[in-house]
């Protein structure tokens, strides 16, 4: 189930003669509690009905809709002797058709607590998208004797909808051969490889066709279908299940059409037989005759997301980017990469860093004394310091929900990178941007005082992280909770473990869903247990949208926690770029450098 | 030179943590004593009863009500004292925050002038107990007596933050504002009155701004009367001119905080 929510971008109102009229109508597009809309009304007298429309809505072609939430907010004025009003007549209308209003659904819902709930059932996706779909609010007249002001605060659309899904697979679900798993034939053999195809959630009726990529190096020399037995060859050696479709996750209601599979050998395009909800498998007996490396793929133009979700062939050399389909939006990424409305949307940026330096004067030559800097400036032996260049002209923007992991050898300046992102350095020159809250999980428990019980402490800490005290009463049970120390809370922390220290510290450190989260390491502390209860914690923190940095010294952690590494050497950046890319450039790089660079790193 | 509304905001969104430092720093300061917070009536009452013994065979005839004058002098005197030391070494005290985790560093020096602010009202208490016992008139002219504190604080404040910028770049600071506190604490007539000092040297002690705030609050005390002016606007001006200085010095600086400590 997926959920659009859009707030109107037009409205206008239907003038007549004694109609009340509207004065700042446009007000109702937006949702605050200062800008209205007001009518002013006499007694008798009945507001003009108005219509919103522009809703701007996306939502797939196939996509089955279940209901529409309107939620609006209308008030009359506070005086004593004020308006008397029904609540209004809410339409879903088509603006353009027959150049009149035209309902769209059952015309006559009457909000309670104004906000409706529309049965979608009726409704298709297409009528929703168009831009001339619109909801008209009709008031009735003012039945009180008095007169006075109608306000209109605004109105929001929510659509529930259920989206296609395909997941296209290959045998056991284990994927295409790619790079790391290899199939490992020699030249002449043949073999047979299973790609399913699964329309996940059944909405989408039509037949659906996939493309089956077969590189070079391999040709078909049969295929058959596990439900159409035409087109087999020798299968007695070969196991297959006879059921196309999965009878156990089918609902009473569901229709099911059966159809049957075909494939066009030339264009290896699979019509596939499945509709509605079910699986179709197809069977390649597939023979060697050239060496290398293949990868093997399938794809659909609605395909869904999936672990053997591969979009395109890949010889060994090819160097683009796999085109992939964005679910949620129905649309291949080659499309989006040209929609403007998309990029703005999507290119969230939420830290931009810009020409950051940083310098450091070199440790030993530093005057910390009164005495010292006296005898030295007596003696004129202060020299101009000499700098230690520990960032220099590192810029770089990171987007809304992507896991940026920061690799480099000792004294490349992640430390420096991440200290200054979170505030506790500044840099020398250069600006930096951050939009959004930010946790650094960079020390557990800083600032904790031992004198303190655990409950002090936890709003000490909680305070200096820079939460407010209500916030923090509000969140107390679950850090106690999550800390796992009810017992000890009006403890002094002084009779307290290490680690129970640490595991009151990752609780407050991690109380929040924090937009930007900032991690030297991936933290684990306390016992094993706690130890994987923390490292739960992170990873649904991290797996919410959440924008995540990472300084790691384990490359095997950046590989599997980021989608992006930047690569910083003597305080610049290297390179920036996918995980895989980065990180095979960073071993090799490792190779050459020295153990002094390279004591305490994990590559 | 500064974003005033981004600092209003930051300071507002700090707030809990400085009531939580304030909170810290007063339970902290006699943690490990039987009698705690005690301690903030005990002491200036038994220093009070010392100096009161030793120096009244001296000054008792000169000075009228010896208790009262002082207490009076050295309550501001203490407060000065206490919360400048505290604030200089807030910055290096609370390093191991500084250096991980981004905070307001004044945070930590405001914190440490208001908890000894709070000390000194409480201490107040002892005064009025000690002007009860001994018979002292009060007068109207307390309710005057918010203004040279104020600027009192201010002067602390400004101090303050001087001394926690210089000291996180030369440690020997603090040893050297030791001896600058008591060489202070004469040149402030605490137990003595200001007219047993020669003309010559009279300008000396006119030029430290405690003079001027202990005057300042003595003359509501103890004579009920309105601070003289001339105290009272020197203490202003050196007051305010201490704050921008210590502002500006901290704000120019704080950024190399870190790496310093």
């Amino acid at each position: 189930m997926s959920t659009q929510m859009r707030y109107p971008k037009e409205v206008y109102q239907n003038s007549s003669d004694d109609g009340g009229e509207w004065k700042d109508l446009d007000n109702v597009l937006i949702d605050d509690w200062e800008s209205l809309a007001c009518c002013s009304l006499s007694s008798n007298q009945k507001p003009n009905s108005f219509i919103i429309t522009n809703f701007k809505f996306n939502l797939p072609q196939d996509s089955k809709i279940h209901s529409i939430d309107i939620r609006m907010d209308f008030h009359r004025d506070s005086s004593q002797n004020s308006i008397d009003l029904n609540p209004p007549v809410v339409k879903l209308i088509n603006i353009k058709e027959d150049f009149e209003s035209k309902p769209l659904y059952a015309p006559t819902v009457s909000p309670i607590e104004r906000s409706v709930l529309v049965d979608g059932s009726n409704i298709s996706p297409s009528e929703l998208n168009s831009p001339d779909f619109g909801v008209e609010i009709i008031f009735d007249e003012n039945q009180s004797e008095f007169s006075g002001d109608l306000f209109f605060d605004y109105i929001r659309l929510t659509v529930n909808y259920e989206e296609q899904r395909f997941v296209i697979g290959s045998l056991n679900g284990e994927g295409f051969p790619v790079k790391e798993r290899p199939l490992q034939k020699s030249i002449g053999e043949t073999f047979i490889y299973t790609i399913l195809f699964n329309n996940f959630n059944g909405i989408n009726k039509d037949p659906q066709d996939v493309k089956i990529n077969v590189p070079e190096g391999l040709e078909v020399v049969n295929h058959y279908f596990s439900s159409d037995k035409k087109g087999k060859v020798d299968v007695n050696d070969i196991d297959y299940e006879e059921d196309r479709f999965d009878f156990d996750r089918l609902v009473a209601d569901q229709e099911i059409i059966y159809d049957e599979d075909t494939i066009d050998l030339d264009t290896l395009t699979w019509h596939t037989g499945v509709k509605g909800r079910g699986m179709s498998r197809l069977r390649l007996e597939l023979k060697c005759v050239g060496e290398g490396f293949k990868e093997l793929s399938a794809f659909n133009k609605f395909s869904g997301i999936g672990a053997h979700f591969y979009v395109e062939v890949h010889p060994e050399d090819y160097e683009h980017e796999p085109n992939i389909y964005e679910e949620s939006l129905l649309k291949w990424k080659s499309q989006l990469d040209v929609d403007e409305d998309y990029q703005t949307l999507n290119k969230e940026v939420v830290i931009e860093v810009n020409n950051v330096n940083r310098e450091f004067d070199k440790a030993q030559e530093k005057v910390d004394n009164l005495k010292e800097y006296v005898i030295k400036w007596a003696k004129r032996e202060l020299k101009p310091k000499t700098k230690f260049k520990a960032l220099q002209n590192v810029s770089f923007t990171v987007n809304k929900g992507e896991r940026v992991g920061i690799i480099g050898f000792n004294g490349a300046g992640k430390s420096t990178l991440l200290k200054i992102l979170s505030g506790v350095l500044r840099p020398n020159s250069g600006s930096i941007h951050i939009n959004g809250k930010v946790a650094p999980l960079l020390e557990l428990g800083a600032g904790f005082d031992h004198n303190y019980s655990g409950r002090e402490n936890v709003f000490l800490n909680g305070a200096i992280l820079g939460y407010s005290r209500e916030f923090l009463e509000s969140k107390y049970d679950e850090i106690v909770e999550f800390s796992e120390l009810e017992e000890f809370m009006e403890l002094p922390i002084k009779n307290y473990s290490s680690g129970m220290i640490a595991k009151l510290g990752f609780a407050v450190a991690t109380l929040v869903e924090p937009e930007i989260l900032i991690l030297d390491e991936i933290l684990s502390v306390g016992d094993v247990r706690f130890q994987k209860k923390s490292g739960d914690k992170l990873k649904s923190m991290m797996n919410t949208g959440t924008t995540v940095l990472l300084v790691s010294h384990s490359v095997g952690t950046i590989r599997s926690m980021c989608n992006r590494v930047i690569w910083l050497d003597h305080g610049k950046i290297v390179m920036d770029g996918l995980t895989r890319d980065v990180c095979d450039a960073y071993v090799e790089a490792a190779k050459k450098a020295s153990e002094d660079e390279l004591s305490g790193l994990d590559i | 030179m500064f974003d005033y509304k981004n600092h209003f905001k930051t300071f507002k969104n700090y707030s809990f943590l400085l009531t939580e430092l304030i909170k810290r720093d007063i339970s902290g300061k006699y943690k490990d004593s039987t009698l705690g917070l005690f301690w903030s009536f005990l002491n200036p009452l038994l220093s009070m009863i010392v100096l009161t013994i030793v120096f009244s065979t001296f000054f008792g005839r000169t000075i009228e009500n010896f208790p009262v004058y002082l207490l009076s002098g050295k309550l501001v005197f203490d407060l000065f004292a206490n919360a400048t030391t505290g604030a200089m070494d807030s910055i290096k005290g609370n390093s191991e925050i500084i250096k991980k985790i981004y905070v307001p560093k004044y945070m930590f020096a405001v914190g440490i002038v208001c908890s000894e602010f709070i000390n000194f009202l409480i201490s107040l208490v002892v005064l009025i107990a000690v002007m009860v016992v001994t018979g002292a008139p009060f007068y109207m002219s307390l309710l005057y007596s918010p203004i040279p504190l104020f600027f009192l604080l201010v002067l602390t404040m400004g101090v303050g933050l001087i001394l926690a910028t210089l000291t996180t770049f030369f440690t020997d600071i603090k040893y050297l504002y030791g001896v600058l506190i008591m060489l202070l604490s004469f040149m402030t007539p605490l137990f003595y009155p200001i007219e047993i000092i020669p003309e010559q040297f009279l300008f000396f002690f006119k030029i430290n701004p405690l003079y001027a705030a202990v005057s300042s609050f003595r003359d509501i005390v103890l004579y009920g009367a309105f601070p003289q002016t001339k105290f009272l606007l020197y203490l202003i001006i050196t007051s305010i001119f201490a704050l921008i200085l210590g502002i500006y010095l901290f704000y120019r600086y704080q950024d190399e905080f870190v790496i310093n400590i």
